[in-house]
């Protein structure tokens, strides 16, 4: 009997249900410890870990714009001075954009989109570790180097001239540049992974039209890293050319152009908040349907809107050059394409407002997050149509008017959603639910501190206040308005801290939570709180849109894939008909030294350029270990 | 018999006489030197000055002495060439204000004129002497400049008969520019006219009678500029001034408008970068030509004038030949500053024509920059495509330009006026397509407005050119060649190795033997004591890169060369 | 994060870079004392202030001074005699030949004080602590070696290679010939 237990091709059809488990789990599981730690391939410990450094790093740049309010509460207050300041502001930009938005809407994308597509780990599981390496890699360069009083501090975006080698000295704007690559590679591995997945390993039945929401969002998304974020790997390495070799490509007395530097990067940067926002988009759409207790209403206009969005998204870039001097019939065509997204953004939320027109709503925690962020992301969006328009761009261009619009529609369009998807599928991962009580004070504390921190930057910045500042003067009558959305930043701060607190004390002692505590249709309530490191014991069969809705208990499977083996189901793009089994990595440490090796070369790129050459041998070790072969044989069919 | 007598006698006395007339025609055939014997001259005298910087002052030759003026700090030497062992006479070292040495750039040299028995010297400093020639003793001892402005003298004063001329040099200094007489006997200053300024300064009065329109007007130097940026105007009259007896007017040039940048000095920055018609009593101007009004490229007028009488248009005419920085030859009317031709001798792209109607270029829009940045490929480039003192030769009408076709990129940026220091708001690199010529000898055809032949040189020229009676041109270059060519054709006749780059102009002249001298003060300034760094491509004004190529001299200073015939 | 990365974190902010520090106003009491330079009676080298070693030695090592001293090159006109670094009617100041010697005190005084061959005295126009400044940024366009603080081109016409490229420099080719 156990001789047979260790056949290699011993299938999941021949074991019953409580031996087929221990042994997926024997062959699934992670080691414990620290072996485990740095060679797990499982998507979903490793989305686990991408999500909590990301919100460390919330934190961590929430810190930053605390000590921004109280520098700018009061007019020459003399705390933080202009180059601590200039770090300050500099980093918890990029900190917010580079190291939290994008990487927490790709790490929930790594975890839900395999549980949601009923397969057991993501496609490319040693690149996924690989990409949580280098992320956190990048979040320490920028991080040390800030401690270090090398942080940047030319803007997250930082413009040439300014963070070109004449204006920019040392090395700050280097560690921007390279922070850059490694958060961008990290991005597009993920993108990669996202994308096959989603056409390749679905469950058998999963045709295009029972894809949730949430995963077409992921799809859509990836294509938009895989396209846009190239432009900005080309931007930061001619930047860092231009500095540490003396290129010419933004010095426009030798031929080359600053504004390149401003196409490049918006170019990728306009794309970037699409990044961010339609993963959480996604959020919505699969959370709201358990709140009202329907299907959602509208699936292929929501999922044309998605593709709408992720199209559109790349013909904007330009509404953030409308001050350079740029042709006006160039303007013209971007204000029209700025104000045409929101075509798209409108009838995602009709169809909402319709979910829950004809549903009948639970007022639970997420479903207040996504009421608050109704609200938060329209009046966003309202005053995204208003800086489209080139007249009163040019007024409020760098001005806390634009900081008041991107915040309304980050923290609305994303954070709001993301805190509502923790909350929602926390109890899957950790097995427990949050405080419902603690969860509705944070809603309150954030929806409250919010509004009353950022609106009054709407009416600061059409008085006339710019950007960036680190201190103004007293007769300007900025002062009392600063004060108090510098107070009501605390209430924004508590409000965060509330929910972390939450999150923490609930992973240790809270309620106890079942198979599917809300009662939500998608696959991966299907499986344990939290799931087994295989996810699903069989491998779901789906035949509608909300398989937990429409089949009830008893959700047909699939069998035939091996047990003693790491194996998933391949199947077909559109009709999701069974096509292959795979073979999915086991456990490794190679991606962790090539990110080592990849972070040594780039860290001393910054010093020098002979790095690159040097620094790619110990790269090109790592990658051959990485992929020398294991014997495994590969595509049964 | 009586006739064949007669005849025999006749036989026997030219025979007799011949023989005495055929040393005759030897001696009349050494008194100059000619194509048929330029190539037995060999050199007499060979002095080195101990001097590592560029020797731009020709030598003065009078009454068979040669006076040869060295580099700042100055030495001024006495020399006879007719006795080649003990050749110095006396040397005469003037007190040197060491402020000066960071002055001499931009073809500022002084120089030492000889003139009714009497040596008249400008040292770069400041400083102007009269000397008694013979002794070398010091007769007058005045200062005209202040190296402590940046200001410092030129070139050689010229005196016509109890007067002397001279103007000043420090444009790249922001000084103002001026041209001044002294009494020649006593030192005693009689006027100063300026370039810049008020009408009063500049010696414009009711015998002003320009002949554009766009010269006349009042207080026009202090007008075209905007407020008391005439003062650091620049302007200086670098160049030789030239006197015509007939009209009795001197005409000189002057130099181009401070700083280089052009966006710094909104207007048409008169005087500067033009010609003056002055009264030599008092002074005061006849007529002007503005050349380059604004000075675009900041490349002035102060270059050598000459007046010829030639047939001009089928009458003969006198003509005053002005060879611009700006590539072109400008045929003027001496007495009223008429225009009557400006054709390039020079591929030129910054103007495509000069309106001779009203006097102005006319400027190729796409080599024009009123902002900072950096206009690309302007030809003719710093310091103009006149690359040393011209001359004429009535003989063959032509009129011989030592050319450089250099052409620049030029970047314009920011300048402070801070006196004693560069004030030019510009950086220069220089260059030429590859495989052009980057110098030329050029021989204008005066008469008919258009170059007859060129002798292309590999590198730019910098020294002047000797046309002399005996149907030849001297001139030396850069690469260390003093070359003779045919007055006529251009046809290379005679070449010597300097061991050093030329950039001053040969001087021919009468020994005190009768015998005809040629010399040359050769020394470049490229030898090490001088420390430029060629990588840097705007090193001295762009011009150490565009000599590169140029291998280093033989000879570590100057040399100063006499030839004479067998 | 656990207390010790916090921890950890703080003492590297005790660490600091003084590479990378920018101070934008000097503590008058030190801007009076970086003048006291004692001199050699030649007039050449002699013992810098001891202030600038106590803030160690920021005019050389700092980038921000350095490219302090950059920008004063070029707004005091060093740049109408000197140009580049390559000369002209001053001698060049990249080739690594010091007339009055390599060290940063003969440097501070050719400035501060001029030289007699033709350097004006700078001591009415700039500040002490521009002068040092000065002097630290043409230590490093005269250096043979880079450091991580040594600024890079500027954004403007290419005459040489940037400072940070030192010392790789060789010959130019023309910009005719299709070089920079």
């Amino acid at each position: 009997m156990s001789e047979a237990l260790e056949q290699r091709d011993l299938r999941d059809t021949a074991l019953d249900e409580v031996l087929l488990e221990s042994r997926l789990a024997r062959t699934w599981h992670t080691p414990p410890g620290w072996v485990g730690f740095f060679t797990t391939v499982d998507h979903k410990r490793i989305a686990v870990r991408y999500i909590v450094t990301a919100f460390a790093f919330l934190l961590l740049g929430g810190v930053l714009a605390l000590l921004m309010r109280l520098q700018l509460s009061r007019p020459e207050a003399g705390l933080i001075g202009p180059d601590l300041y200039n770090q300050i502001f500099t980093v918890h930009g990029s900190t917010m954009m580079f190291l939290f938005a994008v990487p927490v809407m790709e790490a929930v994308g790594v975890l839900l989109v395999p549980l949601m597509l009923g397969t057991r780990n993501i496609a490319f599981p040693r690149l996924n570790a690989f990409s949580y390496w280098i992320y956190l890699a990048g979040g320490l360069v920028l991080w040390v180097a800030f401690v270090l009083d090398v942080g940047p501090d030319v803007g997250w975006f930082a413009y040439v001239p300014l963070s070109g080698p004449q204006y920019s000295a040392g090395k700050r704007a280097d560690i921007w540049a390279q922070m850059i690559t490694f958060t961008e590679i990290a991005a597009l591995a993920i993108a990669v992974e996202i994308v096959v997945t989603v056409l390749k390993q679905r469950a058998p039945g999963m045709s295009l039209d029972r894809i949730p929401l949430f995963v077409w969002a992921m799809f859509v998304t990836s294509f938009v890293v895989i396209l846009a974020m190239p432009a900005v790997v080309v931007a930061s390495t001619a930047l860092i050319l231009d500095r540490l070799v003396g290129t010419h490509f933004f010095n426009p007395a030798e031929g080359g152009d600053a504004l390149l530097w401003q196409h490049l990067f918006w170019f990728f940067g306009h794309p970037e908040v699409y990044i961010i926002f339609l993963p959480a988009v996604g959020m919505i759409s699969s959370i709201l349907p358990t709140f009202v207790r329907r299907p959602i209403f509208g699936y292929l206009p929501l999922v044309l809107a998605l593709i709408g969005t992720g199209i559109l998204a790349f013909g904007l870039w330009v509404h953030h050059m409308f001050t350079t001097g740029l042709p006006r019939v160039g303007e013209s065509f971007f204000t029209a394409s700025s104000m045409a997204i929101a075509v798209p953004s409108g009838v995602q939320i009709f169809c909402w407002l319709a979910t829950i027109w004809l549903g009948r709503p639970v007022w639970r925690v997420p479903f207040l997050y996504i009421l608050a962020f109704f609200f938060t992301f329209v009046l966003g969006g309202l005053t995204g149509v208003m800086v489209a328009s080139v007249p009163l761009d040019t007024q409020v261009h760098d001005t806390y008017f634009v900081v008041a619009h991107f915040h309304y529609v980050l923290v609305g369009g994303a954070v709001f959603p993301l805190l509502a998807a923790v909350t929602y599928w926390f109890s899957k991962m950790t097995g427990r639910m949050m405080s419902e009580r603690l969860g509705r004070w944070s809603v309150a504390l954030l929806f409250i501190g919010f509004n009353f921190t950022f609106f009054p930057m709407h009416i600061l910045g059409l008085q006339g206040m710019p950007r960036r500042i680190y201190t103004y003067q007293a007769d300007l009558p900025w002062g009392g308005m600063n004060l108090f959305v510098s107070l009501c930043s605390l209430a924004l701060a508590a409000g965060f801290l509330l929910f972390v607190w939450n999150a923490l004390r609930s992973a240790r002692a809270g309620e106890a939570a079942g198979d599917n505590p809300w009662g939500a249709a998608t696959l991966e309530w299907a499986t344990s709180s939290p799931p087994p490191p295989y996810n699903f014991t069989r491998i779901p069969v789906v035949r509608s849109a909300n398989p937990l809705w429409d089949d009830g208990g008893a959700l047909p499977v699939a069998s035939g894939l091996s047990v003693n083996r790491r194996e998933l189901l391949i199947t077909t793009t559109a009709e999701a008909r069974p096509e292959a089994r795979e073979t999915s990595p086991r456990d490794s440490a190679w991606p962790f030294w090539a990110a080592i090796a990849t972070t040594i070369m780039l860290v001393c790129s910054i010093f020098t350029p002979w790095a690159v050459v040097w620094g790619s041998i110990p790269v090109a070790v790592t990658l051959v270990g990485w992929f020398w072969p294991r014997g495994t044989p590969e595509d049964d069919s | 018999m009586r006739p064949l007598l007669r005849a025999g006698v006749a036989v026997v006395l030219m025979a007799m006489v011949l023989p005495m007339a055929a040393p005759c025609a030897q001696e009349a055939a050494r008194d100059r030197i000619t194509p048929a014997n330029v190539a037995t001259l060999r050199p007499v005298l060979t002095l080195r000055t101990g001097s590592a910087q560029p020797h731009l002052a020709a030598p003065v030759a009078a009454d068979g002495l040669l006076f040869v003026l060295t580099p700042f700090p100055h030495h001024l030497l006495a020399l006879d060439p007719a006795s080649p062992t003990a050749p110095l006479r006396w040397r005469h070292v003037p007190e040197a204000d060491g402020r000066a040495a960071g002055q001499a750039c931009c073809g500022a040299s002084g120089g030492v004129t000889a003139a009714g028995n009497r040596l008249f010297l400008a040292t770069l400093d400041g400083r102007l002497t009269a000397l008694e020639p013979a002794t070398g003793s010091v007769l007058w001892d005045s200062r005209a400049a202040d190296p402590g402005a940046g200001e410092t003298l030129g070139a050689a004063p010229l005196v016509v008969g109890d007067r002397l001329f001279l103007g000043n040099a420090g444009d790249d200094f922001g000084v103002r520019g001026w041209i001044g007489a002294w009494e020649a006997p006593t030192g005693r200053p009689l006027w100063r006219r300026y370039t810049t300024g008020p009408d009063s300064d500049v010696g414009i009065g009711p015998d002003f009678r320009p002949h554009h329109h766009a010269d006349q007007g009042r207080d026009l130097g202090q007008a075209s500029w905007p407020p008391s940026a005439w003062r650091q105007g620049g302007g200086g009259v670098t160049g030789p001034i030239l006197w015509d007896p007939t009209l009795g007017l001197l005409f000189h040039g002057t130099g181009h408008a401070a700083p280089w940048n052009p966006a710094r000095r909104p207007g048409d920055n008169k005087w500067t970068a033009g010609l003056f018609a002055r009264d030599p009593e008092t002074g005061m101007a006849r007529w002007f030509d503005s050349i380059s009004p604004h000075d675009p490229h900041a490349l002035g007028s102060a270059t050598a004038n000459a007046l010829v009488e030639l047939s001009w248009q089928g009458r003969p005419r006198r003509l005053l030949i002005h060879p611009d920085p700006n590539g072109r030859v400008y045929l003027l009317d001496p007495a009223s500053g008429e225009m009557l031709s400006a054709e390039p001798f020079a591929p030129v792209n910054s103007t495509t024509g000069v309106d001779l109607a009203n006097g102005r270029p006319q400027w190729n829009g796409a080599k024009l920059l009123d902002a900072n940045g950096i206009l690309r490929e302007v030809c003719p480039g710093r310091p103009g495509a006149v690359g040393g003192e011209p001359d004429f030769s009535r003989d063959t009408g032509l009129f011989y330009i030592p050319a450089s076709l250099l052409c620049m990129d030029i970047e314009f940026r920011d300048a402070a006026y801070i006196r004693g220091t560069g004030y030019t708001g510009a950086n220069i690199r220089l260059g030429t397509a590859p495989g052009a010529p980057r110098g030329a000898l050029v021989a204008w055809d005066v008469a008919a407005a258009r170059a007859a032949w060129r002798v292309e040189e590999p590198f730019p020229l910098g020294g002047g050119a000797l046309a002399t009676a005996g149907g030849l041109v001297f001139y030396g270059t850069r690469d260390g060649a003093l070359k003779a060519v045919d007055a006529r054709s251009g046809q290379l006749l005679w070449r010597f190795d300097l061991g050093t780059g030329a950039v001053s102009r040969p001087v021919g002249f009468l020994g005190r033997d009768g015998r005809p001298y040629l010399a040359i003060l050769a020394g470049d300034g490229r030898g090490a004591g001088r420390e430029i760094d060629p990588r840097d491509a705007s090193a001295d004004s762009g011009l150490a890169h565009a000599l590169r190529g140029l291998p280093p001299p033989r000879e570590a200073g100057g040399v100063l060369y006499v030839f004479g015939l067998p | 994060m656990k207390p010790w990365h916090a921890a950890l974190l703080s003492l590297l902010l005790l660490a600091g870079c003084k590479r990378e520090t920018r101070q934008a106003r000097l503590d008058p009491a030190v801007a009076e004392a970086m003048d006291s330079v004692a001199t050699l009676p030649i007039g050449i080298n002699g013992r810098p202030p001891p202030v600038l070693l106590a803030m160690g030695e920021p005019y050389r090592s700092n980038a921000y001074q350095l490219s302090q001293g950059k920008r004063l090159y070029a707004w005091f006109n060093c740049q109408g005699c000197h140009t580049d670094g390559g000369g002209g009617s001053a001698p060049a100041l990249m080739d690594g030949w010091w007339r009055y010697g390599p060290d940063a005190v003969s440097i501070f005084l050719s400035i501060r004080d001029g030289r007699p061959n033709g350097m004006p005295a700078f001591r009415e126009r700039l500040t002490t602590e521009q002068i040092w400044q000065l002097t630290g940024y043409l230590q490093s366009l005269g250096a043979t070696s880079s450091t991580a603080a040594t600024p890079g081109r500027n954004d403007s016409m290419q005459t040489r290679p940037g400072e940070n490229r030192v010392p790789s420099m060789s010959r130019l080719p023309s910009p005719h010939e299709g070089g920079p």
